[in-house]
């Protein structure tokens, strides 16, 4: 089974200066900058280190909460 | 809206991006002040932020509280001027090194002589970041700089023993250590007297290219293999980040 996304990280193209601190922070490899734009894939463990090291407030992390089911039987 | 996200109403969103260079420091400990404020869940109408000239005193603009931009050099003696004015504020002076060490050096040692409640929040680059790069009081011993191509022949402005020659508080952390400085600042904003922060931020279009680091993100793994936290010391030495508590209080 895939590793479920824990996070989505929201990213304000507009704040974003591509300074490429978050990227090289990301412990998933989850953050890449391409073609000069910051994007995210579906890998974030929300350690929320790219929200905390980002100098200009650009990220924003939101928790995804997964509800745990067990199997009937 | 998420806890980690909620410093956020002590900053005016309308005026972000930032001015700032991509990958400076000065955001960080933006973002660090006001998440000082949130966790001491200060009344917005109780806190007054005062900035000097240069990179680092542009701060005061983006905070949603009563802010001033002030003369160079000139940022303690407005921020104890609104302190004697009204007692009951929080009066946070947030410069960079150059302003509060370099053309406001003798302020700041009155102010330290008078013990005036202030938090002083030094973004401490150790270069004069907005003028191309010259070196700055705290700018390290044979530091390759603009106006000192060979390195620098000066010693740094010994920051900590002006601070603690009058008993007051002081503080240092970096960037990378964003809990810790936090911390710091709490701390420093809870201190009855003069309290003084340190922060250690990378500046890396002025200074960091200059000797070597090829990003920002290379300063800041510099400052986590160089910097070990030290909250006990009397005194902190040159490689440690920490808390200096004052006697008696």
């Amino acid at each position: 089974m895939p590793r479920q996304k824990k996070g989505e990280v929201a990213i304000n193209h507009d704040y974003c200066k591509r300074c490429n601190i978050c990227p090289q922070f990301c412990p998933t490899k989850n953050l890449e900058i391409v073609g000069g734009k910051l994007v995210s894939y579906d890998r974030c463990i929300a350690c929320f280190n790219c929200e905390r090291y980002c100098p200009d407030l650009a990220i924003e992390v939101v928790k995804i909460y997964h509800v745990e089911t067990t199997p009937a039987g | 809206m998420e806890d980690t996200v909620r410093f956020k109403r002590f900053l005016k969103e309308g005026n972000l991006p930032t001015p700032w260079c991509p990958g400076c420091g000065n955001g960080q400990v933006l973002k660090s002040l006001a998440q000082a404020f949130e966790e001491l869940n200060l009344d917005k109408h109780q806190v007054v932020v005062v900035s000097g000239i240069g990179c680092a005193g542009r701060s005061a603009g983006f905070f949603d509280l009563d802010s001033v931009h002030t003369a160079h050099g000139r940022a303690i003696p407005l921020a104890e001027g609104i302190k004697t004015a009204n007692e009951n504020l929080k009066v946070v002076v947030s410069s960079g090194d150059g302003d509060l060490l370099g053309i406001g050096g003798n302020h700041l040692l009155h102010a330290t002589r008078r013990n005036t409640p202030l938090t002083i929040v030094c973004y401490s680059n150790e270069i004069y970041g907005m003028t191309g790069g010259q070196a700055s009081p705290t700018t390290r011993l044979n530091t390759k700089t603009l106006t000192t191509p060979e390195g620098n022949r000066d010693v740094p402005f010994n920051v900590q023993a002006i601070i603690k020659a009058h008993n007051c508080f002081y503080a240092r952390s970096t960037t990378f250590h964003l809990p810790h400085l936090k911390k710091c600042i709490v701390e420093a904003l809870r201190h009855p007297g003069l309290s003084f922060v340190d922060v250690i931020t990378q500046c890396i279009v002025n200074n960091g290219r200059r000797i070597g680091f090829k990003d920002a993100f290379e300063m800041l793994m510099y400052y986590k293999n160089n910097y070990k936290i030290n909250d006990n010391a009397e005194f902190l030495k040159d490689n440690e980040i920490g808390i200096t508590r004052c006697a008696g209080v």
